[in-house]
């Protein structure tokens, strides 16, 4: 038995010393959070705007597969293999899920997404897509090499977020003209897409899972996202 | 049964010696983990990009620059101290050149000093010597693809495959002696940062707008290591190395220009 009874400032004493030591290991477990699973690495999140704007030049996703969870494309015929998908999934500004979609790429390999033609062209609903957030969570293709289970992307399906991606978008803006002058004034800027913390099985992975599954489900083709071209 | 005193004077001594203790593996652990991903030196030297924009005929040109921030080590050794410890800090930036479609299509290791920068002209130095002629399969000319560079403190021995890379392509380092080649069996070390310029259209060809990133850090597989200097090491024996080859698949190292 510890005698405190009579100890006069112990019980201080034993509150900082119970506040250091909570302090500590809050410390370790947001560290152990913060970096505790390859999902830490597959989660990426950016923003876009003035899409579908007349008169806006267009706005640029691109991504690429840094080869960090293998090397080699199911094509080269080695291992390991490397081959990801990009599950995208477009917001708009009010949280609402208008797009998604799964895009291959390889390690190394590169894809770029039109703003106006790939991400915000075909929304779920018919209400014009300006503003909002982005979402890419990367994970292994399916058994065939593909990213699509019949006529359901990977992002609408229950994947393990696995992998790691790069992204960058470019923001475009209108600056304010001179006086007396005409044509409108364009700025150009490039964010990367920042990594995020995302729970294995936490709600925010489901959601975005069920949320696509149901827009690839009633949107009759609404809703879907595509892949892009040759990168320009 | 502790009385008060012992509390006092000995017991809260060791409460509070444990309570350091435990703060300060609590705080290693805090900073390996949030680090973790990127401070581990293989995974903080793997650096990537990418490049886009070129071969449109675009009135500006796309800019790449790598700074060795001195982090492994703040002296060169051509630094102008004899004496100056330690030195070792000179890095190789192994670039890596893609296609769209992952094929590696130029590769090359230019030497940096510590607070050195080097430079990089898109369409000349980066995309100016590629493995192959136009047309590529799926697109006519190289307009964009993924950018990797991973530094290390020197090249290694001569890569795995048959013929023996000597020679070219592998920029030495002046005076320093230090050999860079991107295509031998290097280990990964030391912390380059980098960034490029993007020109795109924006309405029509005549008006671009630029844009620069800053390379992101990722995670280094040794698969993905492997096959890039294995890759880099038969561009560089069909560069010619060997005495064979057309020369072509290198990029540059002489951009210390100061735009």
């Amino acid at each position: 038995m510890i005698g405190l009874k009579h100890a006069g400032s112990p019980p201080k004493i034993w509150l900082l010393a119970l506040t250091i030591l909570s302090v500590c290991l809050t410390s370790v477990a947001f560290g152990q959070n913060s970096n505790g699973s390859s999902t830490d690495t597959s989660y990426y999140v950016g923003y876009f705007g003035n899409a579908n704007i007349p008169g806006f030049p267009d706005g640029r996703l691109d991504i690429i597969n840094t080869g960090s969870t293998g090397g080699y494309s199911r094509r080269d015929g080695k291992t390991p293999i490397g081959d990801l998908c990009a599950n995208i999934y477009v917001f708009t500004s009010d949280q609402q899920m208008v797009e998604c979609c799964s895009c291959f790429v390889s390690p190394n390999g590169h894809i770029q997404l039109s703003l106006n033609l790939n991400l915000t062209s075909n929304p779920l609903t018919t209400l014009p897509v300006n503003a909002g957030a982005l979402k890419i969570v990367s994970s292994n293709t399916t058994s065939g090499g593909a990213c699509n289970v019949g006529i359901f992307s990977v992002a609408a399906t229950n994947y393990v977020p696995f992998g790691e991606l790069r992204a960058w978008n470019t923001h475009v803006r209108q600056t304010i003209p001179p006086v007396g002058t005409t044509p409108a004034l364009y700025t150009v800027t490039e964010t990367p897409l920042r990594l995020a913390y995302l729970k294995a099985n936490g709600s925010e992975i489901s959601k975005l899972q069920s949320q696509c599954f149901s827009v690839q489900t009633l949107g009759s083709g609404h809703g879907r996202c595509t892949c892009g071209g040759v990168p320009q | 049964m502790l009385t008060t005193t012992t509390l006092n004077s000995f017991n809260f001594r060791k409460l509070f010696g444990l309570l350091a203790v435990i703060c300060l593996v609590s705080s290693v652990a805090f900073a390996q983990q949030v680090g973790g991903a990127f401070r581990n030196d293989a995974q903080h030297s793997y650096i990537v990009g990418f490049y886009t924009g070129a071969g449109q005929g675009l009135p500006s040109d796309g800019i790449m620059h790598a700074v060795n921030p001195g982090s492994t080590g703040g002296f060169g050794n051509s630094d102008e101290s004899p004496n100056a410890i330690p030195q070792g800090g000179d890095l190789c930036a192994n670039v890596y050149v893609f296609l769209p479609d992952e094929q590696l299509t130029a590769c090359c290791s230019c030497k940096i000093s510590p607070n050195g920068m080097q430079g990089w002209r898109l369409s000349v130095d980066l995309i100016g010597n590629p493995l192959t002629g136009p047309p590529y399969v799926g697109f006519p000319t190289i307009r964009a693809g993924a950018l990797k560079i991973i530094s290390s403190r020197g090249g290694g021995p001569a890569g795995r495959l048959p013929s023996p890379p000597i020679g070219p392509g592998i920029s030495s380092a002046g005076t320093s002696g230090l050999r860079c080649d991107a295509g031998s069996e290097y280990h990964p070390g030391g912390e380059l940062h980098a960034w490029i310029t993007h020109v795109r259209p924006l309405l029509g060809e005549t008006s671009v707008g630029v844009t620069e990133i800053h390379f992101e850090p990722a995670h280094l597989s040794h698969s993905e290591l492997e096959k890039l200097q294995q890759q880099c090491f038969a561009i560089n024996a069909a560069a010619g190395h060997g005495g064979v080859g057309s020369g072509r698949g290198q990029c540059r190292c002489d951009g210390l220009f100061a735009n």
